[in-house]
């Protein structure tokens, strides 16, 4: 199948009921709003390259999605995957870092970072099966960046500001993420228990995943909507 | 396990409902305590707020009030008995005007001393009375003042006014005029000016005061502004304006003069 018959393919899945259609719209609303509102505050230039990671990493599991059907997941997609969980957990660490306000917090998280790095490196290296670790791999950085956004909320709790949140920026960037990981991880352990029937059961799973995406990039979307009202909030 | 993949499909969407409910429930948790918290925020702050003004109001009332007691005093107590010697130096110049005619001439001249001391004590007395001041309205008591102050005819002074007249309730006028004063008192005291210009500007939403001389101005104005330094006159006067709403600024370089800008909004609340 040539380039653009496989792309053309995997925008009319018909199993993902268009979902993979409507999460590259949301994506693209997203770009298009942040190069119109061109957001000054450095969280913003942060979530738009975590976006930019999460846009890539959903097209080449688009353009990936036809190839799969004739050949087995390969190494080199779960290789891709994880990179960009890595990659985007390092940008997230320096949204969050941005959002947080009590310095004792962003120690805590700093740790926290650390921990990961250190555990993903361990776990990239000395897993002996590359495919069947991915999702494991993906689960556990979910699962921290959720660890992360409850840092954020009780940072939020503990504030003395008396700015409604709906009106906050950052506290769409991270409903958004903690809502996406939330679903996340119990559709990748799924995969994960099902690897060897992978094949077979994936296009039930897209459209969950697609939506988890959806959410995400439209949260992205208000938080940059918030910021276009409230021109004066600044991020440390 | 799962023997189809909408079996499968039921069950991601189960789990990942199930996820994205308690997420959202998460969410919504934070964000109602957080509303709730930042409502019982403002709550406070406007209390506190609310307790800072009547503070204010209280600690200018009893200004006031020590003003009033003030002028009486000098007015019933020390101005009369200076009438008093005044009137017994008159009696004395006429007993010995026809025996000594050399005291007769050091007479009339203690009793014009005494005079002047009258004089400058009704001065002293009628400007710290809340009372005149009230019953003379604002301009006519910065005439007042400023007249008193060319006597001393060290300083060229100008007063001007523009715009609509517009009447203030008493208690913000003898306000604005009490800030005036410390900031008279204070150029003649500290600024080292020849020139002093006063300029009353009516606008449709507010009252704009500039009071500006050509003295040494203020070194170190920020240091002498901020908390612990020694310019507690000017931060009275920014209390004083933040009260009635409004606000002071004040431009001075050393060498350069000082202007001070007053605005007062017309509202009270």
């Amino acid at each position: 199948m040539d380039a653009p018959n496989l792309i053309g393919y995997s925008f009319m899945l018909k199993d993902s009921f268009g979902t993979s259609l409507l999460a590259l719209g949301a994506a693209l609303a997203y770009l298009t709003v942040w190069m119109i509102i061109r957001p000054r505050q450095s969280a913003h230039y942060f979530l738009l390259v975590y976006a930019l990671l999460v846009l890539f990493k959903l097209i080449f599991y688009l353009c990936y999605y036809p190839l799969s059907i004739t050949q087995p997941a390969s190494w080199l997609h779960y290789s891709f995957q994880e990179i960009f969980m890595l990659s985007e957990w390092i940008c997230f660490y320096f949204i969050i870092q941005r959002l947080l306000k009590s310095s004792r917090l962003q120690r805590i998280h700093y740790r926290l970072f650390l921990l990961v790095i250190m555990v993903s490196l361990l776990v990239l290296l000395l897993k002996e099966n590359s495919i069947r670790g991915a999702g494991i791999f993906s689960v556990m950085i979910a699962a921290f960046q959720q660890l992360a956004c409850v840092l954020y909320f009780i940072d939020r709790i503990y504030s003395t500001e008396t700015t409604s949140l709906r009106k906050d920026p950052g506290f769409w960037m991270i409903a958004g993420i903690f809502m996406h990981s939330s679903g996340f991880i119990p559709a990748m352990l799924a995969f994960e228990i099902l690897s060897d029937n992978l094949q077979r059961f994936r296009p039930a799973g897209d459209p969950i995943l697609f939506t988890l995406y959806i959410l995400l990039f439209l949260s992205f979307l208000k938080s940059l909507l918030c910021s276009r009202k409230q021109k004066n909030y600044l991020y440390s | 396990m799962f023997k189809e993949a909408e079996e499968l499909f039921v069950f991601l969407m189960i789990n990942t409902a199930a996820m994205l409910l308690f997420s959202v429930l998460f969410i919504g948790l934070v964000h109602i305590f957080r509303e709730r918290q930042s409502g019982y925020l403002k709550h406070v702050q406007a209390l506190e707020c609310r307790h800072r003004k009547v503070g204010l109001r209280i600690q200018s009332a009893i200004r006031e009030q020590t003003m009033q007691l003030l002028s009486s005093e000098l007015h019933d107590n020390i101005g009369l008995s200076l009438s008093l010697a005044r009137m017994q130096l008159a009696e004395l110049e006429k007993k010995i005007a026809g025996v000594k005619k050399e005291l007769s001439g050091e007479i009339k001249q203690t009793s014009k001393l005494i005079g002047s001391a009258i004089s400058d004590l009704t001065y002293l007395s009628r400007s710290l009375s809340p009372a005149f001041i009230g019953s003379m309205g604002l301009i006519a008591a910065i005439r007042f003042e400023l007249e008193k102050i060319s006597t001393l005819g060290r300083y060229k002074i100008s007063f001007v006014t523009s715009g609509e007249l517009r009447f203030l309730d008493d208690d913000r006028e003898l306000s604005i005029f009490r800030m005036i004063q410390e900031l008279l008192h204070n150029c003649i005291k500290y600024a080292e000016a020849s020139e002093l210009s006063l300029a009353l500007k009516y606008q449709p939403e507010e009252l704009q005061i500039f009071i500006c001389d050509n003295g040494k101005g203020i070194r170190g104005l920020k240091a002498s502004v901020a908390p612990g330094g020694h310019g507690s006159g000017i931060l009275s006067i920014r209390k004083r304006a933040q009260m009635l709403l409004g606000r002071c600024d004040i431009i001075s370089a050393a060498g350069q003069g000082t202007r001070v800008h007053l605005f007062i909004p017309y509202k009270s609340e």
